[in-house]
């Protein structure tokens, strides 16, 4: 008595006994391994699996219904070793191109998490790596998908967990495919302290330049206060409780001059670079939201429903275009107020620079695609828009 | 060292031709194709026979289409190319000029 495997041999089930599908395991492994390199590999396999199951047919019967594991070896025998056939001559250009063949150059890629070239955890990076792109459409598609489905915050966050950190100049390397050499990493390594060196620089100077007035007003404005103060108090020790609180007034003074003038180039760097960060994701929220508030009355001027839900019985029927309007301020106005405060951070303190303009840019492009997508893919949008077209068609004819 | 076992490099180095020969005459399935060589010196296995029409397909020389069988699933019938059709044609000139030399060699000894 054997036990009995099912295999799928090109789409048809056959029982085999273990033995023998042990067998057909090795010959097929074998098989795959001699047609490796080769474009038709995949067909060529489909052909001699279902030459396999021709050969089987014949054995099998009414009452013989599972291949022994003498019948496979005879299948096997019959069936003859994969040989790899000689390759077209280079005579053939066309077909050597289709060819390709095991190029050894080529360097195997993996896919690392680049935690050095990413945002946060490298995931993106390590993506863009792998698949030879800039990173930065790696980024916006991923960003895209996250506001079309949440999903894609999860599957990423496994993926920060699950992909490896390429953490040797060896596997960051072989995350770029690129074939490791020492030469390479130097070169790479000096090209990124050369970049980092010189934004570092430039920033500092930038920022010293702009706070550099303030801060040496505010040291020279607690210098005199320190002369003041101390002149006063040297003078004027009997009146106790007026200089008791002029001592406490300067002492106030000079702890905000002294807040003043730590503000030195990091500080408010820092937070620009926050509002940097912040600012994107919070007109990428605005517009999202805008179009969500957009999408919502249009599909109640449709059937009054909002995507299934019946809101008939809730009252007159201007009330819910009212409370989904309320509804949008008390989410909208806050965070246009922390758009707004985020902008002029990025701007460097300035009511208007180049952080406006991409700001007002992203929150149009994001506006327009989620528009799209809406118009695209949720039922309703599209007839209520039609409906409303035609609406105002009819207004402009009867005027 | 039997004769066989000598030319069967030169057997291998031929079943291009052969086949193309035995194409050409009608269209093909390989197990018609198998059955046809099994009786001759150039008896072999689909092992061998798929990877190399696969690689004379890919060269233009044959091509397949699907048919209709009556027990099973369709299968694959080979035919010539054109292109086959003449490499056919400059394959036996060649055949022909060594078997010449060959007949040749033999009368001058």
């Amino acid at each position: 008595m054997n036990k009995v495997v099912t295999v799928n041999l090109n789409g048809n089930a056959y029982q085999v006994e273990e033995v023998a599908y042990q067998a057909l395991q090795g010959y097929l492994d074998q098989a795959r391994a001699k047609l490796a390199g080769n474009v038709d590999c995949a067909e060529i396999m489909t052909d001699l699996e279902q030459a396999i199951a021709d050969k089987c047919d014949t054995f099998l019967g009414a009452n013989h219904n599972v291949v022994s594991a003498a019948e496979m070896s005879q299948i096997l025998q019959e069936m003859g070793p994969v040989e790899a056939s000689p390759e077209p001559s280079a005579a053939d250009p066309a077909a050597e191109a289709t060819q390709g063949g095991p190029a050894p150059a080529a360097p195997t890629r993996r896919l690392y998490r680049l935690p050095d070239q990413g945002v946060c955890g490298g995931v993106c990076a390590g993506f863009a790596a792998y698949f030879n792109v800039d990173v930065v459409w790696v980024r916006l598609i991923f960003v895209a998908l996250v506001f079309f489905t949440g999903v894609w915050f999860a599957i990423w966050l496994v993926m920060l967990f699950v992909m490896p950190r390429a953490t040797t100049p060896e596997e960051v390397a072989l995350a770029y495919g690129a074939p490791f050499n020492a030469q390479d990493v130097i070169n790479r390594a000096k090209k990124k302290y050369e970049e980092y060196g010189s934004a570092a620089a430039d920033f500092g100077r930038r920022q010293w330049a702009r706070h550099e007035p303030a801060v040496k007003t505010a040291a020279s404005k607690l210098n005199q206060v320190v002369d003041d103060v101390t002149a006063k108090l040297r003078d004027g020790r009997a009146r106790d409780g007026r200089a008791g609180s002029m001592h406490r007034a300067a002492r106030r003074r000079r702890a905000a001059a002294r807040a003043r003038a730590a503000q030195r180039p990091g500080t408010s760097g820092g937070a620009q670079v926050l509002a940097g960060i912040a600012l994107p994701v919070l007109s990428i929220a605005s517009a999202a939201l805008f179009v969500a508030l957009l999408a919502a009355l249009l599909l109640l001027t449709d059937d009054r429903s909002v995507v299934g839900w019946v809101p008939q019985m809730l009252g007159p029927v201007w009330l819910l275009p009212v409370l989904l309007l309320v509804a949008y301020l008390i989410v909208a106005l806050p965070l246009g107020a922390a758009r707004s405060a985020s902008r002029r951070y990025a701007n460097g303190g300035r009511h208007f620079g180049w952080a406006s303009i991409v700001d007002g840019l992203l929150w149009l492009a994001v506006a327009a695609a989620l528009g799209w997508g809406a118009y695209e893919f949720v039922p309703g949008v599209q007839s209520a828009m039609m409906q409303l077209c035609a609406a105002s068609g009819g207004l402009l004819a009867m005027i | 060292m039997k004769i066989e076992e000598k030319f069967s490099p030169i057997r291998k180095g031929l079943l291009e031709f052969v086949l193309l020969r035995v194409i050409a005459g009608e269209k093909l399935y390989v197990a018609e194709m198998l059955g046809r060589l099994a009786d001759t010196d150039f008896a072999t296995q689909e092992g061998t026979l798929y990877p190399l029409l696969s690689r004379m397909r890919r060269e233009n020389l044959v091509d397949y289409e699907w048919q209709e069988s009556d027990s099973g699933p369709p299968r694959k019938y080979y035919k010539l190319t054109p292109a086959g059709k003449s490499t056919l044609k400059e394959l036996q000139l060649y055949w022909q000029r060594l078997n010449d030399t060959m007949v040749q060699l033999g009368s001058r000894t």
